[in-house]
């Protein structure tokens, strides 16, 4: 698949989920996106984390917005009002409306997650236009160097363990934080110094292969950025309207021809393969 | 250190649910309204205006010096839905007889319509309020108004309360609860004939728009299990785009389940 066609896909995707505070347009949009993943994801890849992840970001949003949200009809507790913030009822239609948020917030991750699950990073840097291939590459090999930094917080964290250190205050943690930035210093000066000598930077970046577009990339850079297109207008138009179940839960207002624009978003799973 | 985290993160929400408990079944009891009686030494006017013109009036008597205006509104037995503004500001009114159908958590949507306060001391001119609905006070013989209205545009304040309570009603001798009784107004000349199923049902006009009219403290009966998800709005029938999204999320999900299969055959 071309890179430049998913980055429009991905781009389509995340206006379709963010659009609308629907959530029937959010579950189908995470419904195509889930689909595209399983479909295309590198093989040597697991969306166990990722899942976890938004699980964990669900669960969030529906938490934070059922005991911030006091509105609705239905409550099925209620807490002290002598607390702040929290005090109040909590109602069945504000946890539904953390679960449309968690929704949304899913359905957005899960249609940029191609981006990083199903391309390679070279892959994505070399899809930049030109003019913007230096601000990739250095964006890239940042991004690149956060596992690693992961990975020498733990081998330190292990080391100092093993010389009987103990964090039992938050003031002893620099113990630990002060070595892992002095490596990943002397890990960036390093990759620095590697890059220059392989001449980065010296000129335009040469391509072993030059991108190749197929029938079906074209078909996905044309259509999912149509439906995202028409999912905005529709949504400016006001065919297309928010969900909000206060004070008492209904069903969302969808529209057919908006459903379609998130369907156009399954295309992917459809025409490209692994 | 961490194990003492881990018991006070699973304390916590115990603790709050076994007070939230209590507080539940403390506050289940019956409210009481503001006015329980006929024979109240003081009356304030309502006058809603809906979006489409349909005025409705109520008056109601508490015997206090002085009460809130959501206290007065929620005693006229119309729905109400209110949200926080936060700080000292009280409340804000979201919806009043069903209108609109739906509200953001946060009550106003960026550019629909929203319920303009108004107030009317002793017989006075409408004044736009500057406070929430739970912060402003009205004595005896206020007026509280209510105008949903576009966020565009000046607020034109909704019709007159003159009338809307006795002028001079003496302090009646009191008589049981079970005599008062609500009445409502009739529409303003302006107002569209029939209202809209969500609304509050009309109730017969009284011979005179004002003629021995005193509100009603019953508070709004609180809402029952979630029985029916339709839309007030929505009319009856098949919705063909809902119909559309399940049979898509039908088709997606089988597709996801031949993958995942599949993928493990292989």
């Amino acid at each position: 698949m071309n890179p430049r066609a998913l980055a429009a896909w991905s781009l389509s995707g995340i206006t379709i989920a963010l659009a609308s505070g629907n959530p029937v347009y959010r579950a189908l949009a995470l419904l195509c996106a889930v689909n595209v993943l399983v479909a295309l994801r590198r093989p040597e890849v697991s969306l166990r984390g990722l899942s976890i992840a938004l699980v964990v970001a669900g669960l969030i949003a529906i938490a934070v917005t059922t005991l911030a949200s006091h509105t609705g009809d239905h409550a099925f507790l209620v807490l002290p009002s002598a607390i702040p913030v929290l005090g109040g009822s909590l109602t069945v239609e504000a946890a539904l409306f953390g679960a449309s948020t968690g929704l949304g917030i899913a359905a957005a991750v899960l249609a940029a997650a191609p981006l990083s699950l199903v391309l390679t990073p070279n892959s994505l840097v070399d899809a930049l236009p030109s003019a913007l291939a230096r601000t990739g590459a250095a964006i890239g090999t940042a991004l690149n160097l956060i596992p690693g930094i992961a990975r020498s917080a733990t081998e330190i964290r292990d080391a100092q363990r093993m010389r009987g250190w103990r964090p039992r205050r938050v003031r002893e943690w620099p113990d630990l934080a002060v070595p892992v930035v002095l490596t990943a210093l002397e890990g960036s000066i390093a990759l620095a110094e590697a890059m220059e000598a392989r001449g980065y930077g010296s000129g335009a970046r040469s391509h072993y292969s030059d991108l190749v577009w197929r029938w079906a990339d074209v078909v996905v850079c044309v259509v999912a950025p149509a439906a995202a297109i028409a999912f905005v207008l529709l949504r400016v138009s006001g065919s297309i309207a928010d969900w909000y179940p206060f004070p008492n839960v209904s069903l969302p207002p969808v529209n057919g021809v908006g459903v379609a624009c998130c369907l156009a978003l399954a295309l992917p799973a459809l025409v490209w393969r692994r | 250190m961490i194990r003492v985290l881990l018991r006070v993160v699973l304390a916590l929400p115990l603790l709050g649910a076994g007070m939230g408990a209590v507080t539940s079944v403390a506050g289940s009891g019956p409210a009481t309204p503001l006015c329980a009686q006929a024979a109240s030494l003081h009356h304030v006017g309502i006058v809603v205006e809906h979006g489409d013109g349909q005025v409705i009036r109520r008056c109601v008597g508490f015997d206090t010096a002085t009460a809130t205006a959501l206290a007065v509104l929620q005693a006229s037995g119309l729905e109400v839905g209110i949200s926080s503004y936060g700080g000292g500001l009280g409340a804000a009114v979201c919806q009043i007889d069903n209108e609109p159908a739906t509200y953001p958590p946060g009550c106003f949507t960026a550019s629909g319509s929203y319920w303009v306060l108004f107030v009317s001391r002793a017989g006075g001119a409408w004044a736009t309020s500057d406070l929430g609905v739970s912060s402003e006070t009205v004595a005896g013989g206020d007026g509280i108004g209510f105008r949903f209205d576009p966020q565009t545009g000046a607020d034109p304040p909704p019709a007159s309360p003159a009338g809307t309570c006795p002028a001079s009603t003496p302090p009646p001798a009191r008589t049981p609860a079970a005599s008062v009784r609500p009445t409502a107004a009739p529409r303003a000349s302006s107002s569209t004939p029939s209202a809209p199923p969500s609304r509050s049902a009309p109730t017969p006009p009284s011979a005179t728009p004002t003629a021995g009219v005193l509100g009603v403290a019953t508070p709004a009966a609180s809402p029952g299990a979630i029985g029916s998800l339709r839309r007030p709005d929505s009319p009856p029938g098949i919705n063909f785009g809902l119909l559309l999204a399940a049979v898509g999320s039908g088709g997606l999900l089988g597709l996801l389940a031949i993958r995942i299969l599949g993928r493990r055959a292989v």
